[in-house]
Formats: structure tokens, C-alpha cells, sequence
């Protein structure tokens, strides 16, 4: 059997910020398993600017971004399979992938880390009521049928869902000719960041129905027409408030699920509000020496954060393999309280936490204007850190200054927790 | 006139106001949490410029579409005209990225450039 | 001039269609649609049921037990899946527990193997079943399979045989002639047949009504009349380990078997059916209210429904007669014409049994000629299995990725399936045309992803299969409109 030092699982984003990163830590034979034809993942259908100013201090297009990533692998000499798809994963790291030209391959690997990225929830998923007919597409397909392929999918479009996938379609089908009527959102507020909302829906005049969402469509073969209703506080639709539009097609952007077949396959339980591994801070899952990053661990909101995990992913399974072995010492573990949808890591190595070196990832679970954080350990206040203006759609960060003021000397063990509280306003 | 709109610099996304007089200059700008903000808003309702991006064929290539962008923001107004020039464009691999494929659009000083490289297709 | 034609390519028609191509005789098909399977065989509960559900004396009785003894052997030969699952019919409380008693002694007196078991004996068995079952009736030899795959099975072994397979012909008109019928399609296209034999599905009283505007019934009054019966259902992930293995029904009511839980040869799990009469006999749409019917009904079964699974709903229609029975016979009055009609449940179970009927006891000799007989055709061509790289070993895909590496490019992720055996899957004779009918033969898009990540790679390989332009590939019924190319589009606008 094969042996690499680290397999990387996916050539996106992710993957490649990984697979740089242990190189420039000194790990020599990596190989980076990519199911598309090339580099690049999601990026190269992402044709809208935007990208990389945080990482290149300039706004780059998807595909731009994936072309500077994938050119420095290429310089680096990374082994590249692409058209590869990885059928399984074991416990000690056996990968086992197929392509074409090598048929079913199994090959052992020192680190892997996961970067398959996530997929797009489908119609059958979200149930909407009426037929089934052609011109129902989840809007990251449609986005590859236009960007990739040269296809238009309809003229006249409803977009369900506001999320920036959803708004970004809604401004590339109307530069390309089509009308989009309008963009229904089960939410009160809008699911994208605000500058998509300007850029995309205002812009074009496309009206976005908050605390709308679709509830019938209608036409045997294609899209027809589709059924608008507002939503209540249960986001239960409310009879009679029915509007009807004729369409000829539904865009559907209603939400991302980590691709993690391969952690399910094992048995790895996924954590229920990520729907990705449960990692530690060297971003290591459940099984040693198996990193994840990127949206296979939690869905992102900017491509500069998912290299930026990337690296520190496959920094860390530089250090394991030099170690030879998982980062020594115990483990807090930390949890979402009130106000906090999730937290990452999950699990925060103590030797980190008393070099004042935690870092935590956490997205609110509501809008909130100013907020304390506040770190509990127990019915304890450990620390607290003052945020301004969250909202879920927006991932944020919270590093040392929120665990400095603990003893951790004296930590018994007990499990850790996030809270998010909104502030009186100042007099 | 009066101009609301959301402020996209920070995540603060404050809701600005905007007076303009009937030559379109600006008498007041309010509800704004910083410079950058009344900035932006300034721009936005005097002369609002956004970048374009846009897809065109490619014969011979690895990929089927080439992904092209403006080299800097266009007025918004200009958006559709310069979409119209980027259908126009049919290009055979190879590309680079970065390769001009329209000098000054629309006369507007801004170019249109390859989005990314695509190397020809093996036969 | 054809000795046979069958209207309509669902299960009923492509049993019957494999049935006749055993023989020396001329066979057309007829059928509406692009593909076989399209109507109510693309969308019911993929069930064999054990046979004791049917009262005694009935055709559905007849067949059933008939088709249950058979479809083993049939899927064996079509190389088509088969599992066989058992079933459990779950009852609560004394009332139901007297009926559960019923269906047990009417299997037993069928020779239909089952047992009573009491509910704690069940639950270990099956752990999802709701503690409020108090007896269980276990059926073991009820089993599943593909029934859309069992159809062009059967189709494409009738079709090797010389059977003509017309596709996108709807049949609009017939008439009767000297020997025997003429039917024209609404395309033009016409068939000069001895015999017809209507499996049209929902539409098959408007097929008998071409010929006889009466729709006459042997010995009944009223005139033929299919109401379509919706049934919704929910479609779960594949999971570790599945919710259910077997089929679970509940205690039988008024309007049919009522909603049931079945694991399906591929190991997903379809929750459903409620029953609804509608009028539309395209009304396959999917309601707030049908689709709260199952998940009431279910959880009086069954417990901890993992309906955050689900990832599809979708409905089907029964063509449901007015007799209470299938409709099987010679038109009176219309001599060579003749009904399967109303096939609704147990319709899948006895397909190959009511073709076997429709033969030995519909079809006479003497409207074929004179000196007609049935005589056995010499050599019989047995379809191809197609590949499936998830059933192979190692060494056996290797050795086809060798031959042909485009079996080694997994186009589905979710399902794993490679062009190799996409590709296949339209090249073969009743080969898919559309995205749907791929979706039917390889699974592609039947998946957690439902196609979202997969769906351009089949445009891509069904345009080069078929030899068309992307833009001219479609979903499902052929001329809907799909994809536009992008610089044509934009030349319209």
C-alpha cells in the first residue's frame, strides 16, 4: 500500500491553504485528492468579486482566488489527483479513492485532513407543497449551469431564500436577461450580508418579501407559477395571505450541509448544529491524526476564513506528524449557551489555554447590536469580551483576551460555556 | 431628495439618510456611525460604481467558459452596457488570467479582463 | 399488421409486452411518454405484498398470491433486485387485534406463511415500533423491489425479442376494422392490430371509451370509470442502520393497506401512502395536508420517525376502477379488445401474473388466425445485467475501469455512480432519453444531493449519447423546455 505523510481530502479552498501550509512546515509527500477536473472547488463557479481581502488585500473573483491558491501548489509541487473521488475513509487512515486512470486505489496516509467542502440543501429537503415539474434548481447548480456550462435555466425567476448564494443569482440572471420577480425570505430579516442585499436586490429593483416563503408550485411539466405566502412568528404560512407569480423557474438557496459521508460512514457522530466533526483546537477530530476544515467542518460566510483554516489544519497535522502523534494534555471541552448557535473548536487544549493562546469561532444565534460575551466555566464567570453589531450570517471570533482573566491552573474538568447577552444601551 | 439606504462598509450596516439638492449635490447625511460610512453614501447616491463580472465561450479550452471581470468599477448605470459588450466576446484557448479581452469598455477607462487562465484542451 | 398491441408502458403493459415476446407473434407497444414506467409504476410502495390482504374470490386474491410465488424467480431472470423483507401488520388494541386475527387465518387457508406475534416480541424485532402495538402479524416472505427497474426490464427483454417499443405515442383514436383494429397516434403514426390490449393506466377508460363510448363492463351497469387515488409519500435517506427492515403496515381500513413504512432495495425508506380521490389525472402533486396524513398515521405505528431524513416527497396516482376489483377481460360487445384496467394495489405484485392471465385466458387463438397456436419462440435473448460497480469486488471494477476508465469517474457522489454506468444506462435498448429516465435505471439524483452536484455531468453525457445538443436534453416529458444556451438566449432577448 502507498504511504503519504498527508492526504488531503479536497481541492478547494480549504484543502489547498491546507496542503501549503504543511509543506511550508516541511511535510514532504502530500497529495491532495480533488473530484473535480482541477483545482479550485466552489471557487470556479463563483465568478462575482469579492474574494481575498483579507488574504491578497485586494478583491479578487472566485476563480482568481482559486488561481493564485492553485499556481502556489503547482510552484510547491504538491501531487495533485484530480477526477479522484474518495470512497472511504478508516480509522488509521486508509483512504481509499477511484479515478479513472488508477481504477480502486487504498492508500495509507500519516495525517489526513477533510476539505470536501459542504452541498446545497435540496427541494425534497425543504417539502414545498404542489407539483414537481423541470425549473426547480438549487441555486448553486444553477449558478454552475450559467458559469460553467453556458446555460441559462429560465427567463422568469423566483428565488427562495436570501442567503448570498440566493442574492447573487438574483444579480447574475437579471444582468443576464432574465427577470427575477422577487426573492421570498422565511426569515424577519434578510440571510445574506448587506452588502449583497444593496448590490444584488436593490440595485436591480428585485423585492425581497421577508417572512415570505413559497407554498405552492404550480405547472405539470415546468414551473409554471409559484404561491407566495407570509410566514408568522412560527414560521407557519398564513392562509389568505397568498400572492401567485407566473415563473418559469424556482431557485431554491435554503441552506449548506458539511459533505461529511465519509466521518458518517465511520460512525463519527457529527455535532448536531455544525453538522460537521466535533474538532479540537489543533482542529482534530475524533479520530487521531483526521483534521477537517473549511465548510466540511462548519459552512463559512468568506473564502478568506476557510484558508485561514486551512492553514491552520494543516499546520497542525504538520506538527502531529513531526510529533508523532495527537497534541499532549488535557481538554476543555466549550459549548454554546444562550445567545450562541455554535462554537469551534469544540474541545480547547488546556496547554493553549494557558499560553493565552485559545482562539474560538462562535456565530450568534440573533442579531445583536452591542453584546457581552462572556466565557462560564459552570454557574462561574470566567471572562468577558464586548462585541458590536453580530448577526447569524456573520462568523466571529473571539482569541485570549477572553480566556486571560481564568485561573486555568485550577480547572477541575468541567465543560465550558459561550454566552451572548445584548447590552443596555449607554446612557 | 431623500436617499435611505443600508451602509455596506462594516458589519454595523447602519440605515443612512441621505439630502440631496436637484443638481444631485449632497445638503446632509445622517444616521451614519462613521467617516467611511457618510463616504460611501455620498458615493452611492452621486455616482454609485460597481465592478462587472460576466462569462463568455471559449473554444478549445479545459473549461468551457471563460469567467471575465472589469479592471475597476463601472457606474452603475453603465452596468447592462457593459455586460451587452461582454456577450460579444468569443475567445480559443489559451488564455491568461488577466489577459484584456475589451480595452476601455464603453469608453468608460476600465478594461475587461480574463477572470482566470484556461489552457487548451488535449485532444 | 400486429397480432397484439399494448396501450401503455407501466408494469401491467411491460409484463404483458415480456410475457407475449416468449411466443411466436407480432407485438407493438404503445406509450404515451418518452420512457416506460412513467405513471403510476414510477410512484407507488415497490411492494410484493404476501397476498392474504385481498378478499377471497377477487382477481387481486388470485394474482397476487400467483405473483408473489413468482416475482423471485422473474427478478432473477430480468437480473433485477429483489429482497425479500417481510412484512409485519401492526395492531393496537382489541379492535384491531380481531382483524389482525382475520388476515392471519385468510394467510394461512392461502398457504401464505405468517405468524402472530405479541408486541414486545415484535419491538424486538423492529425497535421503532410504537409501544401501543399490542400484536403483530409477520408476513415473512412480503418483499420489495424496484418497480420502475422491474418495468424496462421486462420491456427491454420483450423489446431483444422483437417486441416494437413506440415511445411518445399517444394513442387518439381507434377504430375497429375487418381484422381487427386501427389505432392512430396524435402524431399520425398507425397500428393495424388483431388485438389490443389497454394497460393505459389512469387513462384507460378514456383508451376504451376510442373504442366502445359506452365503456361497457361485463354484467355491471355502470360504465367503466378509473378514478385517479392519490397517495403522497416522504423518501428518507440511507442511514447506518435503517429505521425500519421490514415492510410495516398498519391494520387495513376502508380506503386501502393505509400508510406504511418500506424499506427499498436501495436502502431508503418510503414513508406513505394517504389515499385521496382526485379528478386530475396528472394531479401527482404533493399537499400539506397528505403529507400530515402520513406523519399522523405513521406515528400511531411507529416511534422516533426520522423525518429530518427526508429528502424527497413526491406523489403517485393508483388507477382505481369502479369495480372494487381489477378489470380484466374481453370488452363485451368489442371482440379483441381487451381491459386491464383499474391495477390499482396489488397491481405491482400481480403485473406478471395478470400478463399470464391476460394470455392463457383474454387473448382467444382464433381472433390471431385460423390456425394459430401458442408456440414457444426457439431461442430467447436474455437482457444484459447491467453493470453495477457497488455490487462488484475490487478486482472486478479494476478490470472494468481497465477496459473502460470512464467507470472509474464517479459522476453521483451520493450514490456513487460512474459515467461508465450512466453512459450504459442510455446506450442500452429501452435506454433513458431524459435526466429523469437516468435517474430511474442508475440513481443518479435519487441521492442526499437530488442531483444538485451531478445533474450538468448527466446533460453532458445524455447529449452525447444521444446525440444531441445539451439544450435539446430534457427532464422528463420530451419538448418541455430545460436549458437555453446562453449566447442563443441572449440573441432572443
Amino acid at each position: 500500500m502507498k504511504k503519504y505523510e498527508l492526504v488531503v481530502i479536497g481541492g478547494g479552498s480549504g484543502g489547498m491553504a491546507a496542503a501549503l501550509a504543511a509543506r511550508e512546515q516541511g511535510v514532504r509527500e502530500i497529495l491532495i485528492l480533488e473530484q473535480g477536473e482541477e483545482l479550485g472547488g466552489i471557487l470556479l463557479q463563483c465568478i462575482h468579486n469579492g474574494f481575498g481581502l483579507h488574504t491578497f488585500g485586494e478583491e479578487l473573483t472566485g476563480p482568481a482566488y482559486a488561481e493564485r491558491y492553485a499556481d502556489r501548489v503547482a510552484a510547491e509541487k504538491i501531487e495533485v489527483k484530480t477526477g479522484t473521488f474518495v470512497r472511504k475513509l478508516g480509522r488509521g487512515r486508509t483512504v481509499s479513492y477511484v479515478n479513472g486512470q488508477e481504477g480502486y486505489v487504498t492508500i495509507e496516509a500519516g495525517a489526513v485532513v477533510l476539505a470536501m467542502g459542504c452541498r446545497e440543501r435540496p427541494w425534497g429537503a425543504v417539502s414545498i407543497p404542489g407539483s414537481r415539474p423541470a425549473g426547480v434548481w438549487t441555486a448553486g447548480t444553477a449558478q454552475r449551469y450559467l458559469n460553467l456550462e453556458g446555460y441559462m435555466v429560465g427567463r422568469r425567476v423566483w428565488i427562495l431564500g436570501s442567503g448570498d448564494i440566493g442574492m447573487i443569482m438574483a444579480r447574475r440572471m437579471t444582468l443576464e436577461g432574465a427577470h427575477v420577480l422577487g426573492v421570498a425570505e422565511i426569515m424577519p430579516h434578510p440571510g445574506g450580508l448587506p452588502r449583497n442585499r444593496r448590490q444584488c436586490l436593490e440595485d436591480f429593483g428585485i423585492p425581497l418579501y421577508l417572512s415570505h416563503t413559497v407554498t405552492g408550485i404550480r405547472g405539470r411539466d415546468r414551473v409554471e407559477a409559484v404561491e407566495i405566502s407570509q410566514v408568522d412568528g412560527d414560521r407557519r404560512p398564513i392562509a389568505g395571505t397568498e400572492k401567485t407569480f407566473e415563473v418559469d423557474t424556482l431557485l431554491l438557496s435554503v441552506g449548506l450541509i458539511p459533505e461529511n459521508h465519509l466521518l458518517e460512514e465511520l460512525g463519527v457522530s457529527l455535532h448536531p448544529r455544525t453538522r460537521g466533526a466535533v474538532v479540537d483546537s489543533s482542529y482534530e477530530t475524533e479520530i487521531p491524526g483526521v483534521f477537517a476544515c473549511g465548510n466540511v467542518l462548519h459552512v463559512h460566510d468568506l473564502v478568506d476564513h476557510v484558508s485561514r483554516e486551512g492553514e491552520q489544519a494543516g499546520r497542525a497535522a504538520a506538527a502531529y506528524l513531526k510529533r508523532g502523534g495527537s497534541a499532549p494534555g488535557p481538554e476543555a471541552a466549550i459549548e454554546a449557551g444562550p445567545g450562541v448557535s455554535y462554537v469551534l473548536p469544540q474541545r480547547l487544549l488546556l496547554p493553549d489555554l494557558k499560553a493565552g493562546q485559545a482562539q474560538v469561532k462562535f456565530r450568534p444565534s440573533g442579531r445583536f447590536k452591542r453584546a457581552r460575551l462572556e466565557l462560564f466555566l459552570g454557574g462561574r464567570l470566567l471572562g468577558t469580551v464586548r462585541k458590536r453589531y453580530l448577526e447569524p450570517a456573520v462568523m466571529e471570533t473571539a482569541g485570549p483576551e477572553l480566556f486571560a482573566a481564568a485561573d486555568w491552573d485550577t480547572w477541575d474538568g468541567e465543560a465550558l460555556s459561550l454566552r451572548l447577552t445584548e447590552e443596555e444601551e449607554e446612557p | 431628495m431623500r436617499t435611505e439606504l443600508d451602509c455596506i462598509v462594516c458589519p454595523a450596516s447602519c440605515h443612512i439618510r441621505i439630502e440631496t439638492a436637484e443638481g444631485g449635490e449632497v445638503l446632509s447625511v445622517s444616521g451614519n456611525g462613521c467617516k467611511r460610512g457618510a463616504q460611501y453614501a455620498c458615493t452611492e447616491v452621486k455616482n454609485p460604481v460597481r465592478m462587472v463580472t460576466g462569462t463568455v465561450p471559449v473554444e478549445g479550452g479545459k473549461a468551457r467558459r471563460l469567467p471575465v471581470v472589469t479592471s475597476g468599477p463601472v457606474p452603475r448605470e453603465k452596468m447592462s452596457a457593459v455586460m451587452e459588450e461582454i456577450h460579444h466576446i468569443r475567445v480559443c484557448a489559451p488564455v491568461s488570467i488577466d489577459d484584456i479581452m475589451i480595452k476601455n469598455v464603453c469608453g468608460l477607462g476600465v478594461d475587461v479582463k480574463a477572470g482566470r487562465s484556461i489552457g487548451r484542451r488535449q485532444p | 399488421m400486429y397480432d397484439v398491441l399494448i396501450i401503455g408502458a407501466g408494469i401491467t403493459g411491460s409484463f404483458l409486452a415480456w410475457e407475449l415476446s416468449r411466443y411466436e407473434l407480432k407485438t407493438a407497444v404503445a406509450e404515451r411518454e418518452n420512457d416506460v414506467a412513467c405513471g403510476s409504476t414510477m410512484a407507488n410502495s415497490a411492494i410484493i405484498h404476501g397476498g392474504n390482504d385481498p378478499e377471497d374470490g377477487t382477481l387481486k386474491a388470485m394474482l397476487n398470491l400467483e405473483g408473489s410465488r413468482r416475482y423471485e424467480e422473474i427478478c432473477r431472470l430480468l437480473k433485477i433486485p429483489y429482497k425479500k423483507t417481510g412484512s409485519f401488520t401492526a395492531a393496537s388494541g382489541r379492535e384491531e387485534e380481531a382483524v389482525l386475527e382475520k388476515l392471519y387465518e385468510r394467510a394461512v387457508e392461502r398457504g401464505i406463511r405468517a405468524r402472530l406475534l405479541d408486541g414486545d416480541r415484535a419491538r424486538e424485532m423492529e425497535p421503532h415500533l410504537s409501544r401501543a402495538v399490542t400484536k403483530v402479524l409477520e408476513i415473512p416472505d412480503t418483499a420489495v423491489i424496484g418497480p420502475w427497474e422491474a418495468a424496462e426490464a421486462a420491456m427491454e427483454e420483450a423489446v431483444l425479442n422483437g417486441t416494437e417499443l413506440f415511445l411518445d405515442c399517444e394513442i387518439t383514436e381507434i377504430r375497429r376494422t375487418e381484422e381487427g383494429f386501427l389505432a392512430v397516434s396524435g402524431s399520425g403514426k398507425a397500428f393495424s392490430a388483431r388485438i389490443i390490449v389497454n394497460a393505459a393506466g389512469v387513462y384507460s377508460d378514456r383508451i376504451y371509451g376510442l373504442v366502445c363510448p359506452a365503456r361497457t363492463l361485463s354484467g355491471r351497469e355502470e360504465p367503466l370509470t378509473i378514478t385517479p387515488r392519490r397517495g403522497e409519500y416522504y423518501v428518507l435517506d440511507r442511514m447506518e442502520k435503517p429505521f425500519v427492515s421490514r415492510v410495516i403496515y398498519p391494520v387495513p381500513g376502508a380506503k386501502g393497506k393505509g400508510v406504511l413504512a418500506v424499506p427499498t432495495v436501495h436502502g431508503n425508506i418510503l414513508l406513505g401512502p394517504d389515499a385521496r380521490d382526485i379528478a386530475d389525472r396528472e394531479g401527482t402533486d404533493n399537499t400539506p395536508e397528505g403529507l400530515a396524513y402520513v406523519r399522523e398515521n405513521l406515528d400511531r405505528i411507529l416511534e422516533e420517525v426520522p423525518y429530518e431524513k427526508v429528502i424527497r416527497s413526491f406523489a403517485g396516482l393508483r388507477a382505481r376502477g369502479n369495480t372494487g376489483d381489477f378489470i380484466l377481460e374481453e370488452a363485451p360487445g368489442v371482440p379483441g379488445f381487451i381491459n386491464a384496467a383499474g391495477m390499482e394495489s396489488p397491481g405491482l405484485s400481480c403485473a406478471p401474473a395478470a400478463a399470464a392471465y391476460i394470455r392463457k385466458e383474454l387473448i382467444r387463438p382464433e381472433l390471431l388466425g385460423a390456425d394459430f397456436c401458442w408456440k414457444e419462440k426457439p431461442s430467447y435473448i436474455r437482457r444484459k445485467a447491467p453493470v453495477v460497480m457497488a455490487e462488484l469486488t475490487e478486482e472486478e471494477r479494476n478490470r472494468i475501469i481497465r477496459e473502460d476508465p470512464s467507470y472509474g469517474r464517479i459522476v453521483c457522489r451520493c450514490e456513487q455512480i460512474s459515467e461508465g454506468e450512466i453512459a450504459a444506462a442510455i446506450r442500452k435498448p429501452v435506454g433513458a432519453v431524459s435526466i429523469k429516465g437516468v435517474k430511474k435505471r442508475v440513481r443518479p439524483g435519487m441521492g442526499r444531493c437530488q442531483g444538485g452536484f451531478c445533474q450538468p455531468e448527466v446533460v453532458r453525457i445524455l447529449a452525447r449519447e444521444l446525440g444531441i445538443r445539451e439544450d435539446q436534453v430534457v427532464y422528463d416529458r420530451s419538448g418541455v423546455p430545460f436549458l437555453r444556451e446562453m449566447e442563443a438566449d441572449h440573441e432572443k432577448v
